[in-house]
């Protein structure tokens, strides 16, 4: 009797201990990964993204200028590289690398610099919390008609200064509302400016980019990830009564069993 | 085992009291499971767990098999303000037989997130992106109330894959995917975890849970649920 007893206790000990531990549940959480085609005189090239379990995925004729959606992936290792259009999938690549994608993590992958000298780079999108009621930007720097250039807004408040081509900044907290952002290459010219509507709480990248019709800068703005406007504080006091928790029954039910166990069996003097 | 036999040994405890047995132990074990199972509720990973997930390597997620190249469109991402979706009327949860309304949802005076003013109801924080715009949507639910279990009572139940969805106010649905169900305490809440920014569309749906503070009356915790756009 003790045998089974015990052997019956060290199941429903066994049972229950992982049965604990299983919540709360996690699941593979992804990181992000764009890709951008940021070479001005590249053509369009075909963008592979492939993980190092075989799985590839095809971004055909991408040109210049161009930001994909981010694409959500299990953390791990992945093969970035771009093929001229058309090109066999197992062909030499232009250029490729290796991106280590984390978890919760965001980055952008792009094809940088001119034709000549074609590179891909990782960049880290930052995805911390900015400062209440204000957002983050950084600024690419990805047109080859000024080597370097300013950009700010239309008030005068600096975003980046002296960015050389190709390069990228750190980003730069700025006041939400919506600006006029106005870029300008050493010495005034050339000079470009768009209109953006920046949301507290989330983040962006200014790109500076070539014109794809004569000479010239225009702007571009993407965002990077958007965030919550006014953070709540604290908690959320979801609950009215202290109705006993899901886990109530089941620790009763091995308290019970507990003492089923610990008890000695009263009829068990009638054997 | 007789009773008889303890009895020998020369110690001043009434026959009733054994020396710790096998079946003691074994109590012991099975109340500590029960202790664990009631602490699972109570658990709060916190935030910080960077690590904690991370490692799953592509394999796992993205299937097996060939590469099979697929072609997948290249857009430039709307900003925000211009992809604005409308504001969500419903929420359905299939996997915990819930569908409900959606009150709207505005900062307290101290800074707190309100909550639904009827517990059969959840409600959206309207001062975050909408459910199906990029960033973190956040949507409330009561777990109880003085009179019985309420909207988001079977919230810790959602598992990973579990489908949300939230019907906009303009016809549109959006649909998620559970990705994470955690439990996290309401005092030193991980704010940055919850209201981050995000290139996802992303749901964090909330309700309480954990030990229930009969002094402070309230619970101690939260559940939270990730889930984001499929």
């Amino acid at each position: 009797m003790r045998l089974v007893r015990l052997v019956l206790v060290l199941v429903l000990a066994v049972l229950a201990v992982p049965l604990a531990a299983a919540a709360p549940a996690q699941a593979a959480t992804p990181g992000y990964v764009r890709l951008a085609h940021l070479s001005p005189d590249t053509p369009e090239v075909d963008v592979y993204l492939t993980s190092f379990s075989g799985t590839t995925k095809v971004f055909p004729a991408v040109g210049y200028a161009t930001v994909s959606a981010y694409q959500p992936l299990a953390a791990g290792r992945y093969t970035v590289a771009m093929r001229m259009p058309g090109a066999a999938a197992d062909s030499d690549p232009v250029v490729s690398m290796t991106v280590r994608v984390v978890a919760r993590a965001a980055y952008t992958v792009a094809g940088v610099g001119p034709r000549s000298d074609l590179s891909l780079k990782v960049l880290t999108d930052d995805l911390s919390r900015p400062a209440s009621g204000t957002a983050r930007m950084r600024v690419v720097q990805a047109a080859s008609s000024a080597g370097t250039v300013d950009v700010r807004t239309d008030t005068g408040r600096s975003i980046a200064t002296g960015v050389r081509f190709p390069s990228t900044t750190g980003y730069t907290e700025v006041p939400a509302q919506r600006w006029t952002l106005e870029a300008e290459g050493a010495g005034g010219s050339p000079q470009a400016s768009t209109s953006v509507d920046v949301r507290s709480g989330s983040i962006y990248t200014v790109l500076v980019l070539d014109r794809r019709q004569g000479s010239g800068l225009r702007l571009d703005v993407v965002a990077d990830a958007a965030g919550t406007g006014r953070v709540p504080t604290g908690g959320v006091d979801a609950g009215g009564s202290g109705l006993p928790s899901p886990w109530l029954p089941v620790a009763g039910l091995l308290a019970l069993a507990a003492l089923r166990v610990a008890l000695p069996r009263r009829h068990a003097v009638h054997a | 085992m007789p009773e008889t036999a303890e009895q020998q040994h020369p110690r001043p405890r009434p026959a009733l009291r054994r020396r710790p047995s096998v079946r003691h132990l074994a109590a012991a074990a099975l109340l500590v499971a029960a202790g664990a199972a009631l602490v699972a509720g109570v658990r709060g990973d916190g935030p910080g767990e960077s690590a904690s997930t991370v490692g799953t390597d592509g394999a796992t997620r993205r299937g097996t098999g060939t590469p099979t190249p697929a072609a997948a469109a290249l857009v430039v991402p709307d900003l925000p303000a211009e992809q604005r979706v409308a504001a969500p009327v419903r929420v359905q949860i299939p996997a915990i037989g819930v569908s409900t309304g959606l009150e709207r949802l505005a900062l307290a005076s101290d800074g707190s997130l309100r909550t639904p003013r009827d517990p059969g109801r959840a409600g959206w924080f309207e001062g975050g992106p909408r459910p199906g715009e990029v960033g973190p949507a956040v949507v409330v639910g009561h777990l109880d109330s003085v009179s019985g279990p309420a909207v988001f009572w079977r919230l810790s139940r959602l598992r990973p894959g579990d489908r949300i969805s939230v019907s906009a106010a303009d016809g549109a649905r959006h649909d998620f995917a559970v990705r994470r169900v955690r439990l996290v305490p309401q005092d030193g809440f991980p704010s940055d975890l919850v209201y981050a920014p995000t290139p996802a569309h992303a749901l964090r749906l909330i309700t309480c849970g954990g030990s229930y503070d009969h002094v402070q009356g309230h619970y101690r915790s939260n559940v939270v649920v990730f889930a984001e756009q499929v």
